[in-house]
């Protein structure tokens, strides 16, 4: 048996020669049917999202890396040969390998990203629904799947934020634990602060306010995010009681000084506040921070923090790599389990048809024995077989269960001419 | 030693065990960040908890009295409130990393009480079912208490990796600021009306048996301070606000105070032995 990975991702390839490879939606599943029709391929998914186009294949001895060039060539026309040098295959250990790390999003553009495991699981459900995957191929993704879970429940790959918009959603979050019921002042509405707005909704966050210096502007954002608009004059009212602030403005100075924080924190009877400043030059003075349940981030502190995060998510990735290493040999151990039993039984199909056959042959010479003789001889003959076939079955079950052995079985198919 | 007061060593032990083995999953857990691993801890804080319950029943109806007459009952009632505490904060708020922080003392307490027992004092007076009543109260209001100071402790914690804008090893693995002060607020409150309750049971009592001679005695001053202290706590909270740093210092303070009232009076007040 043997799996194959053939394709090209970020990693080798420039999003130019990506895209003429991509097969989006269904036409995925039209690829995985024509290769598995048209060569010797039992199984067959494409994975093709925009970081990566990928072919997991499964056949019998082949190699089909030729054969899916040439079919590609065929239905697009257009590909230089530049853009095949682009392509890596990994066989076996390693093509099981790639495909738990990219499922897990160690392979990613930016590691531990959530969606790769989802358009891996689309492009599953879709080769399943047209059949091009069913067996081995099948149980391999399968279980790519329960060892992506697996990474993400034992490792901190994908919990901590690495945009600048979502590390103000996780600070908030450090801050005040829960981010329904928060309420949210933009001043400022340029994109910065609608992404970021964006962000704290998805987050749990309903109440928006928007001030603006063009008051349509305010208003249009307000509309987007079920928020009220509101003027400049009603600023020190409304620190009073919302939770963040983001402030973006072309402002060339503070618009909130320290004094004024100091009585804001006051009045609002020392309830935290959380203010987001991504505005340059700055509107918020930094010295605030030092104020109690007052937290003063500018652009700066956020991408501090984003930089933090991502030297934490590689170390959580060294973990993940642990974790794949130990889900690869178990994925080895039991695909050679399964080439146990039918590889004993064709040993002893093939022992067996031995023994007939010289049986068989002596026939004539065997004539004059009486019933008792011949039993013996047939007892004869069987023990022998059983004696030969005893060392190559326990060897098999052995290897079975010990990674390091993985050709073994191969070995003995071989040896006793099994695949002939 | 008598069968029961044997078996009930040999049950406190189990707990002690119990509760160690939990400790170290739960540290491993919270340095590692799994958070599905912390079950097996949390099942052996449970089943911890419920082989010291029955070690202490056991040694109280051997001694036919409540188990808090000597140094190391007194240990290991603390280590049982506590874990009470615990297991009741983990359910509402479900934080792994407050373990790490109560158990250690869960821990040493369970140890102190099980090296043994000295001998019963002598006295008949804290028989009385009053006397246990509140000492039981203070035990538990001093537990949750002492759940507040641990809430402060992380508090301060959390606040200065926020305050840094450095993110290093706590702040991933502490609680968010919000549900910090949360905590440390919902145990105050339940640990001020029992430590409350403990007083007035205890008052009434010792107007009723002595007059009001005891009123001068320190340790008795002791746990009124106590009490003013976190009476000040809860009030400054509800009018000025006090949160945060400062209500966070504040419980440290106030725990240190019910620390010492606690050691002082784990022995017997010095009056009932005059």
């Amino acid at each position: 048996m043997s799996v194959l990975v053939f394709g090209l991702s970020h990693k080798t390839a420039p999003i130019e020669v990506r895209e003429r490879f991509a097969f989006p939606g269904e036409q995925a599943c039209v690829v995985a049917q024509d290769l598995t029709r048209q060569s010797a391929l039992n199984e067959a998914m494409v994975l093709s999202t925009c970081n990566r186009v990928e072919f997991l294949v499964h056949g019998e001895q082949c190699d089909p890396r030729d054969e899916i060039l040439a079919y590609l060539r065929e239905a697009l026309a257009t590909t230089p040969a530049q853009a095949e040098e682009s392509f890596y295959s990994y066989a076996d250990r390693g093509a099981i390998r790639h495909l738990f790390r990219v499922a897990s999003s160690l392979d990613s553009m930016v590691v531990g990203e959530p969606q790769i495991l989802g358009q891996v699981k689309d492009a599953y459900q879709r080769a399943k629904d047209t059949g091009t995957i069913f067996g081995p191929l099948d149980q391999l993704v399968s279980s790519a799947f329960r060892v992506a879970r697996r990474v993400r429940n034992e490792t901190g790959i994908g919990e901590t934020a690495i945009s600048i918009s979502y590390v103000a959603v996780e600070l908030a979050k450090k801050i005040f634990g829960e981010m329904e019921g928060l309420s949210v002042l933009l001043i400022g509405a340029g994109e910065m602060a609608e992404n970021a707005a964006l962000h704290l909704q998805s987050g749990g966050v309903s109440k928006f306010y928007v001030m603006n210096r063009t008051h349509e502007r305010a208003a249009s954002l307000a509309d987007r995010f079920n928020g009220s608009a509101v003027k400049f004059d009603r600023l020190l009212e409304l620190l009073q009681h919302v939770d963040i602030v983001i402030a973006s403005t072309g402002a060339p100075r503070y618009i909130l000084s320290k004094e004024t924080a100091r009585g804001v924190i006051a009045s609002r009877k020392n309830k935290p506040i959380f203010l987001v400043d991504i505005a340059v030059p700055r509107d918020i003075d930094p010295e605030i921070n030092a104020l109690d349940n007052m937290f003063v981030y500018d652009i700066d502190d956020l991408e501090q923090v984003a930089e933090a995060n991502l030297k934490h998510r590689r170390h959580e990735a060294e973990i993940a790599e642990r974790i794949i290493d130990d889900e690869v040999e178990k994925m080895l151990g039991r695909f050679r389990a399964q080439e146990v039993s039918p590889t004993i039984v064709s040993l002893n199909r093939r022992l067996e048809a031995i023994r007939q056959g010289e049986l068989e042959r002596f026939r004539n010479k065997l004539s004059g024995l009486t019933h008792e003789q011949e039993e013996a001889v047939e007892a004869l003959t069987r023990g022998m077989m059983n004696k030969v076939a005893h060392h190559p079955i326990v060897e098999m079950k052995r290897s079975a269960a010990d990674p390091k052995e993985s050709d073994s079985i191969d070995r003995i198919r071989r040896t006793f001419g099994l695949d002939n | 030693m008598p069968v029961m007061e044997a078996q009930s060593v040999v049950l406190l032990r189990a707990a002690l065990a119990l509760y160690s083995f939990g400790l170290v999953h739960a540290l491993y857990s919270v340095i590692k960040q799994r958070h599905k691993i912390f079950l097996p801890a949390l099942y052996a804080f449970g089943a911890g908890v419920a082989a010291h319950f029955v070690s202490m029943v056991m040694l109280g109806t051997a001694q036919a009295r409540c188990p808090v007459q000597t140094l190391q009952q007194m240990s290991s009632m603390t280590a049982f409130s506590i874990t009470v505490v615990f297991l009741a904060a983990y359910w509402r708020f479900k934080y792994e990393s407050l373990a790490v922080f109560v158990f250690p003392i869960v821990f040493v307490l369970t140890l102190v009480g099980s090296l043994g027992d000295s001998p019963l004092a002598v006295d008949r007076s804290l028989n009385r079912w009053w006397l246990s009543v509140h000492v039981v109260l203070f035990l538990f209001g001093y537990a949750a208490l002492f759940l507040t100071f641990v809430a402060g402790v992380m508090y301060i914690i959390q606040e200065r990796e926020l305050k840094s804008k450095r993110p290093r090893a706590f702040y991933y693995r502490l609680p968010p600021l919000g549900k910090l002060d949360e905590i440390g607020y919902q145990a105050l409150a339940v640990g001020f009306v029992l430590v409350t309750l403990g007083l007035i049971a205890a008052s009434v009592w010792a107007f009723a048996e002595w007059g009001a001679n005891w009123i001068v005695d320190p340790t008795i001053a002791l746990a009124f301070l106590t009490w003013a202290i976190y009476l000040a706590m809860v009030f400054s909270r509800l009018t000025i606000g006090w949160r945060g740093r400062k209500g966070a210092y504040f419980s440290i303070a106030g725990f240190g105070c019910a620390a010492l009232t606690w050691v002082i009076n784990s022995g017997m007040h010095s009056f009932m032995n005059r």
